[in-house]
């Protein structure tokens, strides 16, 4: 992974670094983007929504922070799920003398990494929730003109939360009734409502 | 939860001002060397990491050399009063000093002078913390919550025990109330001068 | 300044004063009764040639066994209080 973080590379080679062989970014950074926009189009239908919503400034300010948020878990994301496989790696393949010097104090490392591997798409997951239940606020309450694009903000949001939690779920092999578990599978749920919600009033 | 004595007692710190809370901590007051660590712990920080983008390490360094400092020199404040602009001025040569050791920076030299700049933004941002202390303390709460804090709407319905559709509306209309008491100010949010 | 813009600048002046980390916070608010130790061994160390010549004899040891967290800023500011050129950043 090269040192310019994501957020400083054009559109154009951010989307070439994801199609490429490299493990990252992958699918917690393309996560943290999708929840990123999502919050973008928030921001933008409740500044379009002043007029009729006295709410909409505030609701702008709260998507702005999300949209912050995730967009600064893109990178974050990446390294540590680089360092989590490098410890992976080395644990799976350990030197004598590595097992003879560390033995206890690497495990530690290793589950400390592998923890950092898990946080990061629990908060995204975490944001994708907030920002989908922004989006069916704003839906609602925003002006009609730009509730497409609240409902786009709201599957986007869902999209990136369900994604991120999967990434919770599956590859760092969380273990049953831990309580991140269960934090980032009740966002996925809740980002999910809310934009079936939304999809469903317009039908 | 606190008992209620304690809370009483940190309501009542809070409410000093500075040249007060400079008072007690004079006389030996160790509640009040407290609050005046919590006061100014999230400015020293701000400086520290945004403001001069210390590494963690250095940044940590300059924080309890600074409350080190005025620990050490606060019976030499002429002005009790003014005990945030030297706080942040400490804070700031501290910093320019960390760059310089680090290899870094010279003083003077861009590094140093950017980090002066964005020091005018967390100057800006103390004003409107400020601010939020004239409002309800609920909406002081949830403010901080969701936009310093980064906690999630669930996080802040659980802890707060409030319905976890209406923190979103909760926190514009505080936003709301901060703006009109900014507005209502006789000055405008400033940068503090050096 | 739109009504709009406001709130949003007030939320992202909001975001610059994060919480310092709480170990921080606590080592900071703790400097009172840490430096008070601090002050008691530098006194005696001054007054006692035996015990100053045990303390710069292992700096570290002479913290702990005064109740003293033995952190790199702490040995590097005793040495300063001491007399001797720091070892420390």
């Amino acid at each position: 992974m090269d040192d310019e973080r994501y957020l400083d590379k054009s559109l154009t080679a951010f989307l070439d670094a994801i199609a490429a062989r490299e493990r990252a970014p992958g699918g917690g950074s393309a996560a943290a983007l999708t929840v990123a926009c999502a919050a973008g189009l928030v921001a933008m239908v409740a500044r379009s929504s002043r007029d009729v919503w006295k709410d909409a400034p505030g609701v702008a300010a709260q998507a702005l922070t999300l949209q912050d948020r995730a967009s600064a878990l893109m990178h974050w994301d990446a390294e540590a799920w680089e360092q989590a496989l490098d410890a992976l790696r080395a644990a799976a393949d350990p030197t004598p003398l590595d097992v003879e010097r560390n033995g206890p104090r690497r495990d530690f490392a290793l589950e400390q990494k592998l923890e950092r591997a898990a946080a990061i798409p629990l908060e995204i997951a975490e944001i994708g929730a907030d920002t989908a239940n922004l989006a069916a606020q704003t839906g609602e309450h925003g002006d009609l003109a730009y509730r497409a694009d609240a409902c786009v903000a709201a599957a986007l949001a869902a999209g990136g939360a369900r994604a991120a939690a999967h990434l919770v779920e599956v590859n760092l092999g969380m273990r049953i009734g831990d309580e991140r578990l269960a934090r980032a599978r009740a966002s996925q749920t809740a980002a999910a409502e809310a934009a079936e919600t939304m999809h469903a009033a317009i039908r | 939860m606190r008992q209620s004595g304690d809370t009483l007692l940190v309501s009542r710190l809070s409410t000093l001002a500075d040249a007060e809370l400079v008072g007690r901590c004079r006389a030996g007051d160790a509640e009040a060397w407290n609050e005046l660590v919590e006061r100014f712990s999230r400015y020293v920080y701000a400086v520290t990491v945004r403001g001069f983008r210390l590494r963690a390490e250095d940044a940590e360094d300059v924080f309890q050399e600074v409350f080190a400092r005025v620990y050490t020199h606060l019976h030499t404040l002429r002005d009790d009063d003014a005990l945030r602009p030297w706080i942040g001025q400490l804070t700031r040569r501290l910093c320019i000093d960390s760059l310089a050791r680090s290899g870094r920076e010279q003083p003077g030299e861009p590094e140093a002078e950017e980090g002066r700049d964005r020091t005018a933004e967390i100057d800006e941002a103390m004003a409107v913390r400020d601010a939020m202390t004239a409002l309800p303390e609920a909406c002081q709460e949830i403010l901080d919550r969701f936009f310093a804090r980064d906690q999630s709407y669930r996080t802040i319905s659980s802890e707060l025990e409030l319905p976890a559709g209406t923190i979103a509306s909760r926190i514009a209309r505080c936003l709301g109330k901060l703006r009109e008491e900014l507005e209502g100010r006789t000055e405008p949010p400033t940068a503090s001068s050096e | 300044m739109s009504r709009g813009v406001e709130e949003e600048r007030l939320g992202a002046l909001l975001r610059v004063l994060r919480p310092a980390p709480q170990g921080w916070v606590e080592a900071a608010k703790e400097l009172p009764g840490a430096r008070s130790a601090l002050d008691d061994l530098v006194e005696r160390a001054e007054s006692d040639l035996a015990f100053r010549a045990a303390v710069l004899t292992d700096l570290e040891v002479a913290l702990e066994q005064a109740g003293i967290e033995p952190d790199r800023r702490t040995v590097s500011w005793l040495e300063e209080r001491l007399g001797r050129p720091s070892d420390h950043a």
